[in-house]
């Protein structure tokens, strides 16, 4: 076991390393030079050169790498491009900005998964229980179509009933828990067809092996068959979908964000990518792979817990 | 399965009718409740507690971008000009008829053609409880002059840059232009008296200025919230606080409109302007000094569009007022010359011809190209409302004159760079003409076109030089005349800026400008 998570968390460094390198790279290949997008239409030629040599980007890219990594080193992610705040001296610095929009992002990726856990998973048990009938159908048919349905849609419609038509919860915005509502609903939806029709494939499919019969024949009530037995062996493939789920929506959810103006990562990514902020990419990429590997070595943790087989060390 | 279990049951197929029932629910549920909602309100139902938080006399405003700064000296794109006017004062500002108004200068007079002297307002405080005096014009010009990297508008203050400020006396300071400068005053309006604690190094993270409301709290693309400021010079506010909230869509921005959580929203989508109607929402619109444009790359001298004649036939080409009528009944109007006609000084030189395909193809013939003509237009959305369309509807409408037109679609960034080169021959734009006189387009050519005609630069010049406006004004549009007859645009219309704003609201001021001042604001409860 401690081999195992050492051996993950080595790999996660090696990651984060990557990833640092490959962004730096990556964003100074898109056209577009980050100047001549911050600096006003009527800047001339000159002055746009200027900003660019303070910026440091005319240097060569291993260069800049170099002088990058040492001040990372002494905790300086450098300052934010677009937020200039005080003219003649430093902007807003990048990994604190990157920071304070962290918290609101986890939270409307628990909120959302949360949800999704609590209505995919009971919907799809019982989907897999009564199998084949009225409910089964209705309730695959339903996933069905919310998968189908833009993201952006829905959220719009739950806006304008919601929001305007009932004044019963926020348009947008964040603060109270009320503003969380509407874009955690618009972000699980999608998720809870994918995660209920899993959820009952896994427990339909667990429900078939012997053992339920085994466990049925030996007279235990059919609740603990259906918890203890059926759904804790489904629980691996659900676990690892949430773990990516959950990964994936720390990266910052970036349609319902622009939709719900919920100031998170994904919002915070792209108005960084159109204004070429590289300081801020480069802080928000790296974190969200870090987020994303520390995820995914917690849930290889947690199948050492569901599956007493990984613990003892076989596979 | 053969055998049968306890929990299962016989089969139930879902039919295609049960499917159609799931797309339609929603929207059935939105309009049954509608009815029920509406009836709700009508009985003065609640609901509104849940959703606003502020104390009703804070009025918020909903706006697509962000600011990235509030710091007087690097105030840029609209939503921080819109803070400014609330944070500081300048020496003037415009009216809604863009005529300079005196604000920290009681009065104002050109002295000589490089000299103007502003007799000062006395007795008002910054919010940190500084004076302002003549000393502080002659700290604000200087910090605009020492600014690193520079002053972002030097070049639309053009023959004003780098003004030269000297102190009279306590009431009155003289500017002085290294050029003849009649627009001294119009440039002044973006400039706002900074306290000697801009100096200090987070002055940006609370901005102090002596506007009628104070710093407050700043979340960074989210939210700037202020208050009122309670001695402020020209009367206290009648709102008790300032909210900009950034609200990325602007259908959520009419969402929040409607349900009462902005008070005023900026950018209307406008395919929805219908919905805006009295008594629970109003509509503020203004005739902007701004123009939509279609532009002509005049940079590359071996292009197509370098030929006057190819430029006229282009022009021919375009069905302006059809698309005004079909696609911008409310936002727009055609324009008259080559300035918006809401600029002081614009030349009528009788707006853009009606189209005329034949005599557009005999003059790409007379130019050589009766075979057809590929040009390169480059395109980013935003630029102005309904872009996309008039981009593509611009597109097929000069095929049939034969000119084959490619769109080069670019994220914001990537245009923003190659707009500069000579690498493309259509582009669109959006301007706010902000110095409120037709000047700004007669220098915008050069920046945004890089058209260069020596005549012009002389007309400007001797304009300039006029003492007397009359003889300003003739000069500005010979000046206006010229420029259209050489067809610097491919097509623009003037542009309507419309905001949206809660039924019981009253005296927020939509200027031509495309600010929006709060100061006579006030929420009838």
């Amino acid at each position: 076991m401690v081999v195992l998570a050492i051996r993950r968390l080595l790999l996660g460094f090696l990651t984060l390393i990557l990833t640092l390198l490959l962004v730096f790279v990556m964003v100074r290949l898109i056209p577009g030079n980050p100047a001549a997008v911050l600096l006003s239409d009527d800047a001339t030629s000159e002055q746009i050169d200027y900003v660019t040599s303070l910026w440091g980007l005319n240097e060569p890219v291993p260069v800049q790498f170099g002088v990058y990594i040492t001040n990372l080193l002494h905790g300086d992610a450098g300052d934010s491009y677009q937020y200039q705040t005080t003219a003649g001296s430093a902007g807003q610095d990048a990994m604190s900005l990157v920071l304070s929009r962290l918290p609101l992002t986890v939270e409307l990726a628990l909120a959302s998964i949360f949800l999704s856990i609590v209505v995919a998973l009971p919907l799809g048990l019982l989907s897999a229980i009564w199998r084949d009938t009225w409910f089964d159908h209705t309730t695959m048919g339903a996933t069905l179509m919310l998968g189908s349905l833009p993201n952006f849609w829905i959220g719009m419609q739950l806006i304008l009933l919601f929001g305007v038509t009932l004044r019963l919860l926020p348009t947008g915005g964040s603060g109270t828990p009320q503003h969380l509502i509407l874009p955690a609903i618009t972000l699980a939806l999608p998720f809870i067809a994918v995660l209920t029709r899993l959820t009952r494939t896994e427990v339909a499919r667990v429900m078939q092996a012997e053992f339920i019969t085994t466990a049925r024949a030996k007279g235990l009530s059919a609740q603990t068959v259906v918890i203890r037995h059926a759904l804790r062996n489904a629980m691996i493939p659900i676990a690892t979908i949430l773990g990516l789920r959950l990964g994936g929506l720390l990266n910052g959810a970036v349609v319902v964000e622009v939709l719900f103006g919920w100031p998170g990562l994904g919002r915070l990514l792209i108005d960084a990518i159109n204004a070429r902020d590289y300081p801020i990419i480069q802080v928000v990429v790296p974190l969200a792979a870090v987020l994303y590997v520390a995820i995914n070595i917690a849930v290889d943790l947690l199948y050492g817990v569901l599956d007493p087989r990984v613990r003892m060390g076989r596979r | 399965m053969t055998t049968r279990h306890l929990w299962t049951s016989r089969p139930a197929p879902v039919t295609r009718r049960d499917l159609l029932k799931y797309t339609l629910a929603v929207p059935a549920a939105r309009g049954v409740l509608a009815g029920a909602g509406g009836a709700a309100l009508l009985a003065g139902a609640p609901g509104q507690a849940a959703v606003n938080a502020q104390g009703t006399n804070v009025l918020t405003f909903g706006i697509v971008g962000a600011a990235g700064t509030l710091d007087a000296r690097r105030v840029r794109a609209i939503p921080e000009q819109i803070l400014f006017f609330a944070l500081y004062d300048g020496l003037v500002d415009f009216d809604q008829d863009v005529a300079i108004r005196p604000r920290l200068a009681e009065s104002f007079e050109r002295v000589d053609p490089t000299t103007w002297r502003f007799t000062l307002r006395q007795g008002v405080k910054f919010h940190n409880g500084e004076d302002f005096t003549a000393e502080t014009v002659a700290f604000t010009l200087d910090q605009i002059k020492s600014l690193d990297p520079p002053f972002y508008y030097v070049a639309t203050w053009g023959p004003a840059w780098p003004p030269t400020v000297e102190i009279e006396s306590p009431e009155s300071v003289v500017i002085t232009t290294p050029n003849p400068s009649p627009l001294l005053p119009n440039v002044l309006t973006r400039i706002g008296m900074l306290p000697m604690a801009a100096t200090e190094p987070d002055f940006g993270e609370a901005p102090i200025g002596t506007g009628p409301f104070k710093f407050s709290e700043w979340a960074k693309g989210d939210r700037v919230v202020l208050e009122a400021n309670p001695d402020y010079w020209d009367g206290r506010p009648p709102i008790d606080g300032l909210i900009q909230r950034t609200i990325p869509e602007p259908a959520a921005q009419l969402a929040a409109l409607q349900s009462g959580e902005i008070q005023v929203a900026y950018d209307l989508p406008a395919e929805q302007l219908a919905v805006v109607t009295p008594p629970a929402l109003n509509k503020l619109s203004a005739k902007s000094t701004g123009l939509a444009q279609v532009l002509f790359n005049f940079r590359a001298a071996d292009s197509p569009i370098a030929d006057v004649r190819v430029r006229q036939a282009l022009r021919l080409g375009v069905d302006g007022a059809g698309m005004i009528a079909a696609l911008l009944p409310e936002v727009a109007t055609p324009s008259i010359g080559p300035a918006a006609a809401a600029c002081f000084g614009a030349l009528d030189a009788g707006g853009y011809p009606a189209r005329d395909i034949e005599a557009a193809r005999a003059l790409l013939a007379e130019a050589g190209f009766a075979n057809g003509v590929d040009l390169t237009m480059i395109f980013t959305e935003g630029e102005f409302s309904q872009d996309t369309t008039i981009a593509e509807a611009i597109v097929s409408q000069l095929a049939e004159i034969g000119a084959n037109v490619s769109i080069v679609q670019l994220d914001s960034g990537q245009y923003a760079e190659r707009r500069r080169t000579a690498d493309w021959d259509i582009a669109t734009n959006g301007t706010t003409g902000w110095t409120g006189d037709a000047q700004y387009y007669v220098n915008d050519v050069k920046i945004t076109e890089g058209y260069e005609s020596e005549e012009l630069d002389q007309l400007i010049l001797e304009s300039d030089s006029a003492v007397d406006v009359e003889q300003r004004v003739a000069l500005l549009q010979e000046a206006q005349q010229r420029l259209w007859d050489d067809v610097p645009y491919l097509w623009t219309f003037d542009v309507t800026l419309v905001a949206g704003v809660a039924g019981n609201v009253s005296g927020v001021e939509l200027m031509p400008t495309a600010w929006l001042l709060f100061r006579q604001a006030s929420i009838d409860a």
